[in-house]
């Protein structure tokens, strides 16, 4: 005789599996459901829920179906199809394998159960309470249909403890959706009270199912990326970065085909896309990941979702490195709609508090999307200096004093605002040098005994060549006496002492010829070199030292994100700092 | 006085002595060798060989100089070390500015550079650029677990001396006088490199659970019973960091080693001595390839430890992997009980 | 040893010491102030391995028991003493690790820090050694020392070249950036030698001159140059290398010349300077000889504004116009060294280095090098 296909997890292995609640919410009832469907090789799945989900949840699709024996185990705890032998829990390729979602979901509703393997006869078993109260034949139509009602009626405990029904409802939404990303190869369709939510094609295109979720502007706004090493293979769609949007909820992770969290991911996608980006903005991404399964250890948490992975550095680096052809593919495309560099799109800020979970000023785009089309910046025009009624203005704020020889603390009526010196510094240098650079003859100090320098064979050969008029261009001549090079002309900005370091790194820009583009070249120029000159972390400031940074600051064009993008400033509300101290909840 | 020294490095000391006799000493040398193999002391060496007042043809020790740079307080000898896991282009610019005035006293001046292979690019570069000017009288010495990670340039510019790791029968025979028992010294001896390492192994309060689960290990393996189960059953008496997982997975390397040396009859070489009968079961169950391609599966995960990985995963595949074979084995028809 | 001495007299030679003392080595031993009691005299010594100093101290105060040395944690030593109440303190080294210090109602112990450790300093003084006017001697540190340079990029240039021959001692300084050079003329002549003296020895060593006409003698060595003074020696390392040749970098050829009253050309350039856009010391001035023989000075920061200057030379201008730019702050600082009420400002072209020289300054000039601009 045929085994059933699911097996009792033998006792010593179900207790390995850390026990825990698997129905917390309507979305982990949906994805339980979307999961067994998926795994039961679906390819079509059909939901419809009235009333949010609390009145009635159906989910049905048309995979292979479960026999008699296969139903009757399934509502026992801790059966599950899917492991075979305690070896195969590091082998999770498939979805769910916990095995505890029928009987737990029943315990708190009614439950109906229709499933056929399509050869032989169906069975129909509805439990209430945890007790079949209905069992009876069904049609052998080869599939699952799940209908969960009055969900968490025995729990009014639990029914409390739930959010608003809408926001019920968005997770839900949410949940499907991902589900949908993660197999585009499967036909979704989603209803509520029968107005259509979600309809997908099923035809594998992850372009089509995020045209399903979003809109056509937006897909027409995601470029596909995909790359691969020796550990990962990755590959998806990225919205440009005037794609913004104000949570990073549409950030999608795939892993193996499951929808997953994992903080380290997800910050290397804002990592890579943070130069790019105004702060408190995030972009629109689907990422999908193929790994091994043994790089995975999904066991941490019930919810399955949040997972660890080995040789996360490596994946970092490929995520990085593909992130960074593609945005340098799209900066080849001289379409000024599409151009990645809203850096200096002068953003406003604006204090509303809209929502205290957010911890930073709202940095609001003055221009919408629709306008950014006029972005000054994507010429290559090299004139960078806005009209300065479109400078930016720090709010106002009292200093409060300096933590950690590394952050400045100031207060208003909206919080504590906390300055990172060094990104501070670093703007305002990168700024100061770039306008000093764009000049288009630069100021130049000369130097009664030449400065000796050390070149490379290359960078001397390249001296010889095109660059020695490159660097005249910057304002930079070197001489040569007895075969030592030596400098007798830097520009007047070149701080004293780092003359020489300056010129390799000019000198390096220009050998690596990133890109015939002047303006990229100074840009890039001036935030190493921004960097490398300002004040470190770890270094305690005078007040008239502060005051001089904060007045420069306040200069800039951008005071809120140094030029990496990173946050300069960032605050924490009252609110905020009230709820640390349980002064509200 | 560098009694210790001149026991451990007899080479290295002679070398030393007869170019400072010869006047033949570089001005650069990498002293290169594990942790505890004295090249510090012999850096200290050099230097009070070059500013010690009595005419002798070692160290006297008791003059004022001797006296100073044992207790690295000579003005003239320049010590850098990594403040914060790098040696950084401030710091040899420090040494540079010293150096580039003259000597506070008279004779010699000596730099060395701990840790050398923790200098950053900037720094290396820095270093480079100072080696390449003449400076009289001025005597460099990098220290470096492994002179391949500093720069071929400064590799090129330097003479290099390599310092061997003790004899394991002298960290043995330390232990045992230290009243250490002798399989323990043997054991710690044989995974170490100095002294000061096996016992600081031994002082490890986990060693004994470590070794119990071990145990465990092997007597599954024995038994036909799984060893992912057996591991889980027991791992949390002896598995409490992540470092433990490394330190386990030494002693199955090592116990591994044992298996290979006993397979091949040289017993002599053994070191888990008081578990032979364990040893000749495994031995009898297990091909001389077999235990060999076990061994490369250990030394694997080993080398993958360095990197961030889950442990506690990678150490259920090794075993996984470990039991798959056995499995393999038997119903091959190879098993010989 | 036990000794006891009046308070201030020891405190005040105790301040001079401090001027050598380290606060930020990484050998503790420098940290210490080293005191050895003689027969009839004290010596005290210190040293942040750069400049080091040794005071011989007798006074009537001075009563020796027994003699001794120690080395004493120099800053906690001075707070004390400076504190104490009372005319007299007694000093006793109870064993080789305390000291014992009392004074009026006061019983304080402070543990030694180990003598051993302590460098061997040699100040031996030379047999021939160069005399030198006190007063002469602080204005030709003052006139010179701040042009040196203060990045370590080219160390040779972090020092003051000091070179004598016959009855000259002639003393340069530059960072590439200007250049400042100043002769003297001896009592006596002297065998030809030359020095590189870091200029941050020298900006201490005139700290604890006096202004006065005693004498300091100069103590030539291979390796190191000792000042002394009264009481005092000073023992200074030097830099190690070939100072460039700067003689030929000095323009001969004057087409323009200019006489400021200095006091009038200080003001308008630090009003110039004052619209800078992030560091108000390094502001691009510019300098233009208008064909009317007024001067004009102007400086631009294109989001702040403008400021024009009209000064008027006090001599008939030699030379036709010339527009010429530097970096305000050199131009200041090589102003102010000027003892001369009027100083002259030779040009030999837009690009070409220039010269500040003074009636009253002899063989004294400051050279600038310009900037350029579009």
């Amino acid at each position: 005789m045929k085994m059933g296909k699911i097996r009792q997890l033998d006792e010593s292995l179900a207790n390995m599996i850390a026990a825990g609640e698997v129905v917390e919410n309507m979305a982990s009832v949906i994805k339980e459901l979307l999961e067994n469907a998926l795994d039961a090789g679906a390819k079509n799945i059909d939901i419809h829920v009235a009333n949010y989900g609390l009145k009635e949840i159906r989910v049905e699709d048309d995979g292979e179906g479960m026999d008699s024996e296969d139903l009757q185990l399934a509502f026992k705890r801790h059966a599950t199809s899917k492991i075979r032998a305690h070896h195969d829990l590091h082998h999770i390729v498939t979805l769910g394998f916990r095995g505890e979602a029928l009987p737990s979901i029943a315990s708190v509703s009614a439950l109906t159960i229709e499933s056929s393997t399509g050869t032989t006869e169906g069975r129909r078993m509805t439990l209430k309470n945890g007790k079949v109260i209905e069992d009876r034949p069904a049609p052998p139509r080869r599939g699952t249909t799940i209908l969960v009602k009055d969900l968490f009626y025995n729990t009014p405990a639990r029914l409390k403890h739930l959010r608003s029904e809408q926001r019920e409802f968005a997770a839900m939404v949410e949940t499907v959706q991902h589900a949908a990303l993660s197999h585009s190869a499967v036909r979704f369709s989603m209803q509520h009270n029968g107005q259509s939510v979600l309809n997908t094609t099923g035809r594998g295109d992850v372009l089509q199912v995020l045209h399903a979720i979003y809109d056509k502007h937006t897909v027409q706004h995601m470029r596909h990326f995909s790359g691969k090493n020796a550990y990962f293979s990755i590959e998806g769609y990225a919205g440009l970065p005037t794609l913004t949007r104000s949570t990073r909820k549409h950030i999608t992770l795939v892993c193996n085909q499951r929808p997953i969290r994992n903080v380290a991911v997800s910050s290397t996608i804002l990592d890579a896309y943070k130069s790019y980006l105004p702060i408190q903005k995030f972009p629109v991404v689907h990422l999908e990941i193929k790994t091994d399964p043994l790089l995975i250890d999904v066991n941490i948490h019930p919810q399955k979702q949040e997972i660890k992975l080995s040789e996360i550095t490596s994946l970092k680096q490929l995520m990085l490195e593909t992130f960074a052809t593609m945005f340098k593919h799209e900066q080849l495309i001289p379409d000024v709609r599409k151009s990645p560099e809203p850096r200096f799109s002068h953003p406003k800020l604006s204090y509303q508090a809209t929502s205290p979970h957010e911890a930073m000023p709202h940095v609001v785009e003055e221009n919408d999307a629709s306008n950014t089309q006029h972005d000054e910046r994507a010429s290559t025009d090299l004139n960078v200096e806005p009209s300065p009624k479109r400078r930016i203005r720090l709010p106002d704020f009292e200093y409060v004093g300096q933590a950690l020889g590394t952050y400045l603390i100031f207060q208003n009526d909206e919080g504590l605002h906390l300055i990172d010196q060094h990104a501070a510094a670093e703007r305002i240098r990168y700024e100061a040098y770039l306008q000093a650079m764009s000049r288009p003859s630069p100021t130049i100090r000369m130097l009664l005994l030449p400065l000796p320098i050390s070149l490379g064979a290359d960078e001397r050969e390249a001296f010889r060549g095109q660059a020695a008029s490159h660097l005249k261009h910057f304002g930079i001549t070197i001489v040569e006496e007895d075969g030592q090079l030596a400098l007798q002309e830097v520009p007047y900005w070149f701080p004293e002492g780092q003359e020489e370091h300056y010129t390799d790194q000019v000198m390096a820009a220009i050998q690596e010829g990133l890109t015939p583009d002047k303006a990229t070249l100074l840009d890039k120029l001036a935030i190493d070199l921004a960097c490398k000159h300002s004040i470190k972390a770890n270094h305690h400031l005078t007040r008239s030292e502060i005051d001089r940074l904060m007045h420069d600051l306040d200069q800039t064009h951008n005071p809120f994100t140094c030029p990496h993008g990173r946050p300069v400033i960032i605050r924490l509300s009252i609110q905020e700092l009230e709820r640390f101290f349980k002064r509200v909840m | 006085m560098f009694e210790t020294l001149v026991m451990m490095q007899p080479a290295v000391v002679k070398m030393l002595k007869n170019s400072h006799l010869k006047d033949r000493l570089s001005h650069a040398y990498i002293f290169e060798g594990d942790s505890g193999t004295g090249t510090f002391e012999a850096a200290l060496y050099l230097a009070a060989r070059l500013l010690c007042e009595a005419d002798e043809d070692r160290p006297c020790g008791v003059c004022s100089n001797c006296r100073r740079v044992m207790n690295t307080t000579h003005p003239n000898v320049h010590i850098i070390r990594p403040a914060r896991r790098q040696i950084v282009k401030e710091d040899i610019r420090l040494l540079q500015e010293d150096f580039n005035k003259t000597a506070l006293e008279n004779g010699a001046k000596i730099y060395i550079i701990e840790d050398a292979h923790t200098m950053n690019a900037h720094a290396s570069n820095a270093l480079l650029k100072f080696l390449e000017e003449p400076h009289p009288n001025l005597y460099g010495v990098l220290l470096a677990r492994d002179a391949g990670a500093l720069l071929e340039t400064l590799r090129s510019r330097s003479q290099t001396l390599h310092f061997t790791s003790m004899p394991r029968q002298l960290i043995e025979k330390g232990l045992v006088d230290g009243g250490y028992p002798a399989e323990q010294a043997r054991l710690a001896a044989s995974m170490t490199h100095t002294l000061a390492h096996a016992e600081a192994l031994l002082n490890e309060p986990n060693l004994t659970g470590l070794l119990d689960l071990l145990n465990h290990l092997h007597e599954a393996m024995i038994k036909g019973k799984s060893l992912v189960t057996t591991f889980h059953r027991i791992h949390n008496t002896a598995i409490e960091g992540t470092d433990d997982y490394e330190r386990l997975l030494d002693l199955m390397i090592r116990y591994q080693k044992d298996l290979i040396y006993g397979k091949m009859d040289h017993y002599g070489q053994c070191v888990f001595v008081e578990d032979g009968e364990t040893q000749a079961r495994i031995v009898a169950m297990k091909s001389e390839r077999m235990l060999l391609e076990e061994l490369d599966m250990m030394l694997e995960l080993k080398a993958k430890l360095k990197h961030y990985i889950n442990e506690r995963l990678a150490f259920d595949n090794l075993l996984l992997a470990l039991e798959r074979r056995m499995d393999l084995e038997e119903t091959s028809g190879r098993h010989p009980l | 040893m036990r000794f006891e001495i009046n308070k201030d007299k020891l405190l005040y030679h105790l301040i001079v010491a401090q001027k050598a003392m380290s606060t930020k080595t990484p050998n503790p031993a420098l940290q210490g102030m080293r005191l050895d009691v003689l027969e009839d005299h004290l010596v005290i010594t210190t040293s942040n391995a750069d400049i080091s100093i040794q005071i011989k101290l007798e006074d009537q105060s001075l009563a020796i028991e027994s003699t001794g040395s120690m080395l004493i944690p120099g800053k906690y030593f001075i707070d004390i003493i400076r504190k104490l109440d009372g005319q007299t303190v007694t000093l006793t080294q109870g064993d080789d690790t305390l000291l014992r210090i009392e004074a009026d109602h006061s019983d304080i112990t402070l543990n030694l820090l180990e003598i051993e450790d302590y460098p061997n300093l040699v100040f031996t003084e030379k047999e021939h050694f160069v005399k030198i006017n006190v007063r002469t001697l602080k204005t030709l540190i003052r006139q010179t020392a701040f042009a040196t340079s203060s990045i370590e990029n080219r160390p040779i240039l972090t020092g003051v070249h000091v070179k004598i021959d016959g009855n000259r001692l002639a003393a340069v300084a530059t960072d590439s950036y200007r250049l400042s050079q100043k002769a003297i003329e001896l009592e006596s002549d002297y065998e030809p030698m030359q020095a590189i003296i870091p200029g941050k020895s020298l900006e201490e060593l005139i700290k604890i001159l006096e202004h006065n006409q005693d004498h300091v003698e100069v103590h030539f060595d291979q390796s190191r140059v000792l000042f002394k003074y009264r009481n005092i020696l000073f023992l200074s390392r030097l830099l190690e290398g070939n100072y460039p040749e700067t003689s030929k970098l000095i323009p001969s050829d004057f087409p323009v010349r200019i006489k400021f009253n200095k006091e009038s050309l200080l003001t308008a350039i630090e009003r110039a300077s004052l619209l800078s856009n992030r560091d108000s010391s390094n502001a691009v001035v510019k300098l233009a000889l208008r064909s009317d023989d007024t001067v004009e000075i102007t400086s631009n920061a294109p989001e702040i504004g403008r400021v024009l200057e009209e000064v008027y030379p006090v001599d008939e201008v030699e030379g036709s116009p010339i527009k010429i730019a530097f970096s305000s702050r050199y131009f200041l600082e090589a102003l102010k060294v000027f003892a001369s009420s009027e100083v002259t400002i030779s040009f030999t072209g837009e690009v070409r280095p220039f010269i500040m020289t003074g009636e009253y300054d002899e063989d004294m000039l400051q050279l600038i090098l310009p900037v350029k601009t579009d």
